[in-house]
């Protein structure tokens, strides 16, 4: 007679990992990262820096005052996307507290006092982004103009929080160029005669290169189509409505679908997991609020982008749209 | 000419764990005859069938030896000749459990000595209640895995007139490859069996859910050599969970089981293309079930084979005809990576549930891993043939709330273990799902039980009620009718009664 160790079934194959999964959703990044450095400059870098150092420092921190284990923790990776996320969602060269702060604030406020990993109702990163909005809307608004972004000497004046004069230093990102024309009674046809927004071609690489790195996870089955198709196509519906209506005062839907937080935010902030609705109707539903949510913000609301907004809003109704879109199990009717 | 044509309806979620190209035929072979077997009395939770045979005694191939109360309840044979040396409890694989229980031994004699078989059955000149008492009598139960009783499954079909007869081929497991070998080797005891089930189910449709990678040309010829032109075989992907009943009938004919229902509420009924060999054997041969084939397969063997093996024959046995175990034999699993049930031991017995040995490497094994947190990632969503949440289902049922975990329909798992194993965060899934239920039975039966005493309390109390009630008033017409007497008329009527009779008087007595 011959013994043999056991195991409960199933006994393969091999499964994924979560920190697999989270080195797939970080390389998926590199080319959007890469991209937001050549056109935003080294200020990327040194926000990438301080994030992912500050998001390590305090998911340490956290674990070791709720006595978890700190390895397998610091090993799954999702800290390391939530730091890059926040950090490529700043502008550059901002007085160096703040991503600090912000990050601290996602990784402390937003996950661990939730319980953590897979507890955490609103997604971190968003929420790390939103308080800082809220808490410093100037400087959270100031994007270096092309030349400063590349000067040492300003740039350090702006990273330690000099006081300083920015005027000429900073251009609009063309949303927000787009809205204060718009404010001022210009029509798109004006803008565009004037040579379009400056800075629309910098956009439009940066979101394909995130654009690049989504399918790239849509490929490897990292995430499901639902989300980024449900975010993507409510935004461009919206603005091909309203379009219709007034060509002269609401931008195309490729100028939404280009612009902004659009594809990092569709292929990697709204298809957080833990944060967003799991059931596939629900998974639809959760992106095209989103998706409808960016659109009103960045048309009618008080900010030129809506992204964090309309996700943190969307997170908020997740329990009740998992509860109301339960699929209908095999073998029950249709009523039921 | 059979029609063969594809799947009409889809198949939700699952797992491509197969190659979608036919694999290499194993060789087919008669597993030579061991010299113990060992017989389990019991093959489904519940009563353990009675020994018809004592210690010592001389038993031959066919000869029954154990059987239960039920008129349907399957009967165990001696699956080769020899004498029984012990009926006494033994480890035996039950299920999703090894489990002790008690066990028939038979050493065996060599000569394989068989009863005389007994006269053919045929559906189509015999009554309905002699086909399903031959069926229970030869031991014909569910060789797909599930050993049910073939009688009480037909009889149930019968008492729900059923209109569609399905033959489960599908064999969605890898390394489980033995109705492979039956469907090349031995396809005409298949369609002998269909056509004769056909007979006794008044012509119902057949349909034969088959695996897409496996060859239909030996099927086709044999139920076109017994007149069954009718048979449509459908072509089913070779992938994880369409074989599982409700979900091949799905696939088949687009009709759902009711949850806590049965495959004859919609009109199937569906059987394993063994079981309707079996079954063939037993009507039209009478030949009790004594052996079944198991593919005996892994890298951790000398060589893969699909063996005609005798009941109760011990793996070990099974392992030796295949050339011994390797060095990279790891584990011993009964049946399939999904499914399979790892043994202690090489020493266990086949039952008629095992269609597989699968004698695993370390490389094929999923090493034990650490569990993380669930991060929602919804890819048990996507495997889930039944449509479940699994991840909502796994929290609620770590919070014990047995009302979201009956809304999102627990019951409905068919514990197939996809989205185990592609949890990213290793959460042991399928064994909180099980563990779920059998707390949740637990609780229900507990309010059964609470309920039942309660309604029994209450019975009682108003029978004696009633009682009381009763005897009151008698006591109250008898005192009423004595008020009612005259007193000389009273004494003259007992006097008269003490004459004719001894017995003393009642009615004054309250």
């Amino acid at each position: 007679m011959t013994a043999f160790p056991t195991a409960p079934a199933p006994h393969g194959p091999h499964a994924r990992r979560v920190g697999w999964v989270m080195t797939q959703v970080l390389l998926a990044l590199v080319p959007g990262a890469l991209t937001a450095l050549a056109v935003r400059g080294p200020g990327v870098a040194v926000n990438l820096a301080l994030c992912l150092g500050t998001a390590y420092l305090c998911e340490a921190g956290a674990l070791s005052l709720r006595k978890r284990p700190l390895g397998p923790a610091l090993r799954d990776g999702s800290v390391a996307v939530t730091g890059v996320l926040i950090a490529l969602a700043l502008p550059p060269w901002l007085p160096w507290a703040l991503p600090v702060l912000g990050t601290a604030f996602g990784v402390l406020f937003a996950k661990h006092l939730y319980g953590g990993l897979g507890q955490n109702p609103f997604n971190p990163a968003m929420a790390a982004y939103a308080f800082l909005l809220v808490s410093f809307p100037v400087a959270m608004t100031r994007w270096p103009a092309a030349a400063a972004a590349w000067d040492g000497a300003l740039a350090w004046k702006a990273w330690i929080g000099a006081d300083m004069a920015w005027d000429g230093l900073t251009g609009a990102t063309p949303l927000g160029h787009v809205r204060t024309q718009l404010a001022l009674t210009h029509t798109l046809f004006e803008i565009a005669e004037q040579g379009g927004p400056p800075g629309a071609r910098a956009g439009l690489l940066l979101n394909l290169a995130y654009g690049v790195g989504g399918l790239y996870l849509l490929a490897r089955g990292i995430i499901n189509w639902r989300i980024p198709l449900a975010v993507l196509g409510a935004l461009a519906l919206c603005a091909f409505s309203f379009q219709v209506i007034d060509a002269d005062r609401y931008p195309s839907a490729l100028f939404h679908l280009t612009q902004g937080a659009a594809l990092l935010g569709a292929f990697f902030i709204a298809t957080d997991p833990v944060s967003a609705s799991t059931t596939p109707r629900g998974r639809l539903i959760y992106g095209a609020g989103i998706g409808g949510l960016v659109y009103l913000i960045r048309t009618f609301g008080a900010y030129p982008d809506g992204f964090a907004f309309a996700v943190l809003l969307m997170n908020l109704a997740v329990p009740l749209i998992d509860r109301l879109t339960i699929p209908r199990p095999y073998g029950t009717p249709d009523d039921a | 000419m059979v029609r063969v044509e594809s799947a009409r309806y889809g198949l939700r979620g699952g797992l491509a764990l197969q190659p979608s190209r036919p694999e290499p035929a194993l060789p087919f072979e008669e597993a030579p005859l061991p010299p113990l077997l060992i017989l389990p009395l019991q093959s489904r939770a519940g009563e353990a069938a009675l020994p018809q045979v004592q210690v010592g005694e001389r038993v031959l191939r066919g000869q029954c030896i154990a059987r239960l109360a039920g008129p349907w309840d399957a009967a165990l044979h001696a699956s080769s000749s020899g004498a029984v040396i012990a009926i006494e409890p033994r480890p035996v694989a039950l299920h999703a459990a090894i489990l002790t229980v008690p066990c028939i031994v038979i050493r065996t004699d060599g000569a394989d000595s068989a009863l005389p078989r007994l006269p053919p059955c045929d559906p189509a000149l015999m009554d309905r209640v002699a086909v399903l008492k031959r069926l229970a009598e030869a031991g014909v139960v569910g060789l797909g895995g599930a050993v049910f009783s073939t009688a009480a499954k037909l009889a149930c079909a019968v008492a729900a007139e059923v209109d569609t007869l399905i033959l489960n081929a599908a064999e969605c497991e890898p390394h489980i490859r033995c109705d492979e070998a039956l469907l090349s080797h031995q396809a005409e005891r298949i369609a002998q069996g269909a056509r004769a089930l056909a007979a006794f189910l008044g012509k119902p449709q057949v349909l034969i859910g088959l695996k897409e990678t496996l060859d239909s040309a030996p099927l086709e010829a044999a139920l076109t050599a017994v007149g069954m032109d009718e048979a449509r075989i459908v072509r089913v992907p070779a992938r994880y969970t369409a074989g599982a009943e409700d979900i091949l009938i799905r696939l088949l004919t687009g009709r759902e089981v009711p949850r806590a229902g049965l495959p004859t509420d919609i009109g199937c009924v569906c059987l394993n293309v063994a079981t309707v060999a079996a079954a063939g054997d037993a009507l039209l041969r009478g030949e009790p079930l004594t052996s079944r084939i198991v593919t005996v397969i892994g890298p951790g063997l000398a060589r893969a084979a699909n063996l005609v093996v005798r009941l109760g024959t011990p793996a070990a046995d099974l392992t030796a005809a295949c050339g011994g175990y390797t060095d990279q034999a790891s584990q011993l699993i009964l049946g399939g990576p999904m499914m399979g049930l790892a043994l202690p031991d090489d020493a266990l017995p086949v039952t008629k549930a095992s269609q597989a040995l699968w004698v695993a490497s370390a490389a094929q094994l999923q090493a034990p891993q650490a569990v993380q947190p669930c991060i929602r990632c919804g890819a048990c969503v996507e495997v889930c043939p039944v449509r479940l949440l699994p991840q909502q289902l796994h929290a609620y049922a770590r919070s014990g709330d047995a009302a979201a975990l009956e809304a999102h329909a627990l019951d409905a798992c068919i514990e197939c273990g996809c989205c185990d194993v592609v949890c990213p965060s290793q959460i042991p899934l399928v064994q909180t799902f099980r563990d779920a239920k059998t707390e949740l039975a637990h609780a229900q039966g507990q309010d059964h039980r609470a309920v039942w005493l309660k309604s029994r309390f209450e019975a009682r109390a108003a029978r004696l009620e009633q009682l009381k009630t009763l005897r009151e008033n008698r006591h109250q017409s008898a005192r009423d009718q004595l008020r009612r007497e005259d007193p000389r008329a009273r004494l003259a009527r007992l006097k008269a009664r003490r004459q004719t009779d001894d017995t003393p008087p009642k009615e004054g007595a309250p």
